[in-house]
């Protein structure tokens, strides 16, 4: 197959899902009244409305208020902690297991003993979203400098090269896309975390949103509800990997 | 002292951590925190008093989203694995996927299924198909080409290619996907009984946050933590084993 040919086949497909997933979601909506599964159009006109009149707006807000202070303070203690671990031994065979463990558990079982310590404050939020997303930033910055090449920083050091400088001209280089994959992954279970918080014990921004239009069987505003949050996951995650190609390249000098 | 903490800085440090909560619960009395000893005999209550057995279902509504999730991961990922146009045009769609704050989702289910156990399996399959299809794809895509065709030429059966070659060489990938699969359904049943809030460990979990139970809460926290890492621990020595036999060969 010659490649141009290999690219139609490719957009193709990816046009058909879209539409048939469209047709399907429309089609299933009218056929069963649209009570459990309103019809796409009319999800999206309830979509448009919510956002023209606020209500999204001011629950988008709330809620990333939990995920904009809970993320940058999970990069700035798990990216050191991570470092730290990945270079001291000790330490590492001490207590990385803790962050293994975190990643495997359903963290949403520990949302009630978090806000039984801190109440339904903003800060058992941030807390819980540091819960999903730390443990992960950290690991992937452990890794990141676990893969060092040690020739290099031995060549540097015998160069008298400063520690500082071992640390910005070779570890952190070096680092960069692991660290990356960990602010991605991050993301994406902050983003879970602070929607866990907010769907079973604090009913605030969009979560506070869905658990009242489920309880009152609002369908159409449940779903749009519902997209809005996975649409604010796909396009954060998607800009971060931008971001991510953008400075890969520059580092790369092209 | 050094050298103890130099041979086993494992079990030392979890000692440590269980030693400074009991201490910090047994000197400072904060209402939120009950002490661990506490925890431990409410555990072992729980264990005794055959509440426990709520978990069975959990475990059964489990395994029926995990045979789901087997079932059209195996079809997927070889859709993915076999064909290069299939694999090109649906990596954005997974790529998606796995953006997807799939917690979100649930509350949809229950509008769409109550409290049937459809709302449950329909969780594990959301948790789990999608992380389980991207690591069996990567099996999918190098099969062993070479192999194959040997294996062909000397006139086995499909079947047989699938049992002596495709699963052997793709082995320890494929155990990889299981042991995530499994964690994430894991993650899955638990949200969806969590969110339910009247079946399985989600009613327990509810009752004791509402009646201020502190050990049963943090009893039931600690329950949940040990099958997830118990269950990810065995499918681990699984992995190195299949591993380490097929490197050998």
């Amino acid at each position: 197959m010659t490649e141009r040919r290999r690219r139609a086949a490719v957009l193709a497909v990816r046009a058909a899902i879209l539409a048939g997933l469209a047709l399907a979601w429309e089609w299933l909506g009218r056929a069963g009244g649209g009570f459990f599964l309103p019809p796409l159009t009319l999800t999206l006109g309830h979509l448009a409305a919510m956002a023209l009149n606020g209500t999204l707006g001011t629950a988008l807000l709330t809620s990333n208020a939990a995920l904009g202070i809970g993320l940058p303070v999970s990069i700035l203690v798990g990216v050191p902690a991570g470092l730290l671990l990945g270079r001291r031994r000790l330490l590492d065979r001490a207590f990385s297991y803790w962050l293994d463990v975190a990643l495997v558990i359903p963290m949403i079982a520990v949302v009630p003993a978090i806000i039984v310590a801190l109440g339904l404050t903003l800060t058992a939020r941030v807390a819980v979203v540091m819960l999903f997303a730390l443990p992960v930033i950290a690991l992937n910055a452990r890794a990141a400098v676990r893969l060092i090449d040690v020739d290099l920083t031995e060549m540097a050091r015998s160069f008298c090269a400063r520690p500082l400088q071992v640390w910005t001209k070779i570890i952190l280089p070096a680092a960069l896309g692991p660290l990356f994959g960990g602010l991605r992954l991050g993301l994406a279970r902050g983003i879970s975390g602070m929607i866990v918080v907010e769907l079973t014990l604090i009913p605030a921004g969009i979560g506070g949103l869905i658990s009242g239009y489920r309880s009152r069987f609002a369908a159409a505003d449940l779903y749009a509800a519902t997209l809005t949050i996975v649409l604010e996951g796909v396009v954060l995650i998607a800009v971060v990997q931008l971001l991510e190609g953008r400075l890969a390249r520059r580092l790369a000098g092209l | 002292m050094t050298r103890l903490l130099q041979s086993y800085p494992q079990p030392l440090s979890a000692a440590a951590v269980v030693a400074g909560w009991e201490l910090a619960a047994r000197l400072l009395h904060p209402a939120w925190l009950p002490p661990a000893s506490a925890v431990a005999v409410d555990f072992w209550q729980l264990i005794r008093s055959g509440q426990l057995l709520l978990l069975g279902s959990t475990v059964r509504t489990l395994a029926l989203g995990l045979l789901i999730v087997f079932a059209a991961g195996a079809l997927l990922s070889l859709l993915v694995g076999l064909s290069r146009v299939m694999d090109e045009a649906l990596a954005p769609f997974f790529n998606a996927a796995l953006s997807i704050p799939t917690i979100a989702l649930v509350p949809v289910f229950i509008l769409l299924w109550g409290l049937s156990d459809a709302t449950r399996v329909a969780t594990v399959v959301s948790f789990a198909l999608v992380p389980l299809v991207v690591t069996w794809a990567v099996a999918a895509r190098d099969l062993p080409g070479q192999l194959l065709e040997m294996a062909r030429s000397f006139g086995a059966s499909p079947a047989q290619r699938l049992r002596f070659v495709i699963l052997p060489a793709g082995a320890p990938v494929l155990i990889v996907g299981v042991r995530i699969a499994v964690v994430q359904g894991i993650k899955g049943v638990v949200s969806a009984e969590i969110l339910i809030g009247v079946i399985g460990i989600g009613q327990l979990l509810q009752q004791a946050t509402l009646t201020f139970d502190l050990a049963r809460l943090y009893a039931l926290i600690l329950t949940l933590v040990f099958l997830s890492v118990i269950s990810y621990l065995l499918l681990d020595a699984l992995e190195r084993r299949t591993s380490r036999r097929t490197t050998r060969d």
